[in-house]
C-alpha cells in the first residue's frame, strides 16, 4: 500500500473519530441540559420514589454480556432520559421580539441538540449500526400511534354524532408520542455504546439522588 | 436459508426463540410441569369460583397457584449453571421483558406503591413464570394437541355453564364469571382459538363441537366486546381457511346472532342490548365507554411518560373525566386495554406492549404464510387457530383488558402457542410435505 493511501486513510479515520466524539458530546450535552433543567423546573409530574430511578440509573452502568440485559439497560437509560425531558414539557424559554413573544419548549432545545448529534453521526458511515430491537420497537411505536389516533377519531365521531360536540382535547398526545419517538431515533445508537451509557447513568444517578434529597 | 419474511435483525435478540425442540430440564420436573400447566389452563374456566369476593382467593386461585408453583420449581434451575441454558430457552421474547421493565420503572411514579408492586408482580409471574411453565409443558406436537384439547374443554365448560345459568336458571351471572366483560374477554379469545382449531380439523364431530362452542359463546355473551371479539377472530380464521370452513363459520355466526335477535325480549339479553347501544337512551348522558376512553387519553396527555403507575389507573381516572356528563353508573371493567396500558405505564409502556403484540403477530402471520393456507396439515391448523386467537385478543383488548387477573393467563397461553407452533413446525412447508 502506498504511503499517500495510508495517510489518506489515517486522516479519514481521524475525521470519523472526531465526528463520532462530537456527536456523542452533543447527545451528552443534551442529557446534561435536560437533567440540569429538570432539577430547577417546577415538575409537572410528581416522582413519588426517586430512589427507584436512582437504582435504575445504577443498573444502566455495568457491562453485561447478555444481549437481553444490554437491551434492558438501553431501554432503561432511554426511559430515564425521557423522564427528565418530560419534566420540561411545561417549561418554555421566551424570545421577546418587537411585538411577538416567541416561546419555545425546553424539550425542543434538547431534541435539537440530539438531532444535531444524530445527523453528525450519520455523516460517518462507520457509525451506522442497526441494533436488532430497533425495528421491533419502531413497529411498536407505529402501532401505538395508530391505536391512539384511531381512538381519538372514533371518540370524536361518536361524541359528535350522538351528543353534538366533538373530542375535548387537542392533538398534544400524538405530539408527545412523536417527541419521544424522535428522541428514541436520535439516542438509540448513542445508548448502545457502553461508555456513553455509563456517563449517562452516572449523570442520572446524581440527578435523581438530588431529587430524592430535595423530596 | 431463512424462512420467507424472517427478519434478520430480530435474530440478534432472538436466541431464546430457536427452532430447536427444547430439551426437558429433568424427567420429574417435566412431568410436574405438564400437570401444573394442565391444571392452570383447565382451572382458568372456573375463574374465581366459588369465593369470587375473596381478595386472597383471587390471588391464590388454582390457576394462579399452579403458575406460582411451576415458577417456584423452575426458578432454582435458572440459578444452576448446568441447567440455565435450558431454562433460558423457555423464556419469552425480549419485548415481554422490555414491557415488564417499563412497568417496574412506572412504580416510581405510582401514588400507591403497594398496588403498583402487586400488579407488576402479577404481570411478572404470568408473563415470565406462566410463559415458562406453559412453554415447558408443550415440548412436542402431541403435548401441543393436549394443551389445545384442555383449552377447548375449558372454553366448553365456561360456555356451557353460562348458557345453563342464563337461560335455564335465569341467573344474572355468566356461569363461573360474575361479570359480562370478564366473561366476554375470556370466551371471546378462547372461542376463535378453539373453534378455529376444531373447524380446521375437517372431522364432522369436531366441527359440531366447534359450532356448539361458537353459537353458545355468541348467545351467552353479555357485551358488545364479546360479540365483536368472536366475530373478528372467526373472520380472521375464515379468510385463510378453505371454503367448507368458511361456510361453517358463516352459518354458525348467522345462527348465533339470529338466536340473539329472535329471542331479544328474553331478560337474559338485557345486558347485551344495553351494551350494544351506541348512545344512552336519554341522549344527554354519555356511554360509560366514551367517558373512560376520553379520561384515559386525557390522562395520557398529562402523564405521557410516567402514567399513573402499573395497575393504578383507578386511583386517578375519575380526575380526568373533564366536562363530560356522566351517569355515575361506573361499570367495572368497562375499559380499553390499549389505552389503560398507556395511561398506567405511559407511552413507552404502550409502545413495548405493541411490540409484544406485533412480534407475536408477525410470527403467527409468518406461520400462516408458510403453511400455504392449507388447513389440512397440522401446521396450518395450529397456525390458523393461533392467528384467529391473536386477532380476537387484540379486539377484546379494545372493549376490556387482557391484563385482568384470570384473563392474563389466556393471553400468555396464546403467546406460548404461537411461539411453540413456530418452533415445533420450524419449517412448516417442509413438515407439511413430509420431506
Amino acid at each position: 500500500m502506498s504511503r499517500p493511501t495510508i495517510t489518506c486513510r489515517q486522516s479519514r479515520r481521524k475525521v470519523e473519530h472526531a465526528l463520532r466524539v462530537l456527536s456523542l458530546c452533543l447527545a451528552a450535552a443534551a442529557i446534561i441540559l435536560a437533567s440540569g433543567l429538570c432539577l430547577y423546573s417546577k415538575s409537572p409530574t410528581r416522582i413519588e420514589r426517586p430512589v427507584l430511578l436512582v437504582l435504575a440509573a445504577l443498573f444502566v452502568m455495568p457491562a453485561f454480556k447478555s444481549e437481553l440485559l444490554m437491551l434492558l439497560q438501553k431501554l432503561t437509560a432511554f426511559y430515564l432520559v425521557c423522564a427528565t425531558v418530560s419534566e420540561l414539557s411545561g417549561a418554555y424559554i421566551a424570545f421577546p421580539f418587537s411585538s411577538i413573544n416567541i416561546k419555545v419548549s425546553y424539550s425542543v432545545l434538547i431534541l435539537l441538540l440530539c438531532a444535531t448529534g444524530y445527523l453528525i453521526a450519520r455523516i460517518s458511515p462507520r457509525d451506522v449500526s442497526r441494533a436488532g430491537e430497533r425495528g421491533g420497537l419502531l413497529s411498536g411505536w407505529v402501532l401505538a400511534f395508530v391505536f391512539i389516533a384511531a381512538h381519538m377519531i372514533v371518540l370524536w365521531a361518536f361524541l359528535k354524532m350522538f351528543y353534538g360536540y366533538g373530542y375535548q382535547h387537542n392533538l398534544s398526545v400524538l405530539g408527545g408520542l412523536c417527541r419521544y419517538l424522535l428522541l428514541f431515533v436520535f439516542l438509540n445508537e448513542r445508548l448502545s455504546e457502553l461508555r456513553f451509557r455509563q456517563c449517562v447513568g452516572l449523570l442520572l444517578v446524581l440527578c435523581f439522588a438530588v431529587m430524592q434529597m430535595k423530596a | 436459508m431463512q424462512p420467507e419474511g424472517y427478519d434478520m435483525s430480530e435474530r440478534i435478540i432472538d436466541k431464546n426463540e430457536s427452532t430447536a425442540v427444547t430439551r426437558p430440564i429433568g424427567r420429574w420436573v417435566d412431568i410436574v410441569g405438564v400437570v401444573l400447566a394442565t391444571v392452570a389452563v383447565a382451572a382458568s374456566a372456573f375463574h374465581f369460583w366459588p369465593f369470587a369476593q375473596s381478595k386472597a382467593w383471587q390471588m391464590l386461585c388454582p390457576s394462579n397457584l399452579a403458575v406460582l408453583a411451576g415458577s417456584g420449581i423452575v426458578a432454582p434451575f435458572f440459578l444452576l449453571r448446568r441447567t440455565r441454558r435450558k431454562v433460558a430457552q423457555l423464556l419469552p421474547h425480549a419485548s415481554v421483558f422490555a414491557y415488564l421493565g417499563v412497568a417496574v420503572l412506572s412504580i416510581a411514579f405510582a401514588a400507591s406503591a403497594a398496588r403498583a408492586v402487586a400488579f407488576t408482580a402479577k404481570l411478572v409471574l404470568m408473563l415470565i413464570g406462566g410463559y415458562a411453565l406453559l412453554n415447558a409443558a408443550i415440548a412436542n406436537t402431541r403435548r401441543l394437541r393436549t394443551i389445545y384439547a384442555v383449552t377447548a374443554a375449558a372454553a366448553f365448560t365456561s360456555v356451557a355453564c353460562a348458557v345453563l345459568a342464563r337461560f335455564v336458571f335465569g341467573s344474572d351471572g355468566f356461569g363461573f364469571f360474575d361479570n359480562a366483560y370478564k366473561y366476554g374477554t375470556y370466551v371471546g379469545i378462547l372461542t376463535p382459538l378453539c373453534s378455529g382449531y376444531l373447524f380446521a380439523s375437517g372431522r364432522v364431530w369436531a366441527r359440531l363441537l366447534a359450532a356448539f362452542l361458537l353459537i353458545g359463546a355468541a348467545v351467552s355473551s353479555g357485551s358488545l366486546g364479546a360479540l365483536a371479539t368472536i366475530t373478528a377472530g372467526m373472520a380472521a380464521f375464515a379468510v385463510f381457511s378453505g371454503w367448507s370452513a368458511k361456510l361453517c363459520v358463516a352459518g354458525c355466526l348467522v345462527c348465533g346472532v339470529g338466536l340473539v335477535v329472535l329471542f331479544h325480549s328474553n331478560p337474559a339479553f338485557d345486558s347485551l342490548k344495553q351494551d350494544v347501544r351506541l348512545a344512552e337512551k336519554d341522549r344527554v348522558n354519555l356511554k360509560q365507554r366514551y367517558i373512560e376512553w376520553q379520561a384515559e387519553i386525557n390522562l395520557l396527555l398529562k402523564l405521557s411518560l410516567s402514567g399513573t403507575g402499573a395497575g393504578c389507573i383507578n386511583d386517578e381516572r375519575s380526575s380526568f373525566y373533564g366536562r363530560l356528563p356522566k351517569l355515575n353508573t361506573l361499570a367495572a371493567f368497562d375499559q380499553n386495554g390499549w389505552l389503560a396500558t398507556a395511561a398506567e405505564t405511559g407511552i413507552l409502556g404502550l409502545v413495548c406492549f405493541c411490540w409484544v403484540v406485533s412480534y407475536y403477530g408477525r410470527s403467527a402471520w409468518r406461520q400462516i404464510r408458510q403453511a400455504g393456507a392449507d388447513a389440512s396439515n397440522p401446521a396450518g391448523r395450529f397456525a390458523l387457530a393461533n392467528f384467529a386467537g391473536l386477532v380476537a385478543a387484540c379486539v377484546a383488548n379494545l372493549f376490556s383488558s387482557v391484563h385482568y387477573n384470570g384473563i392474563l393467563l389466556v393471553f400468555v397461553l396464546l403467546l406460548v402457542l404461537i411461539s411453540r407452533t413456530g418452533r415445533l413446525f420450524g419449517d412448516i412447508r417442509c413438515a407439511s410435505e413430509s420431506c
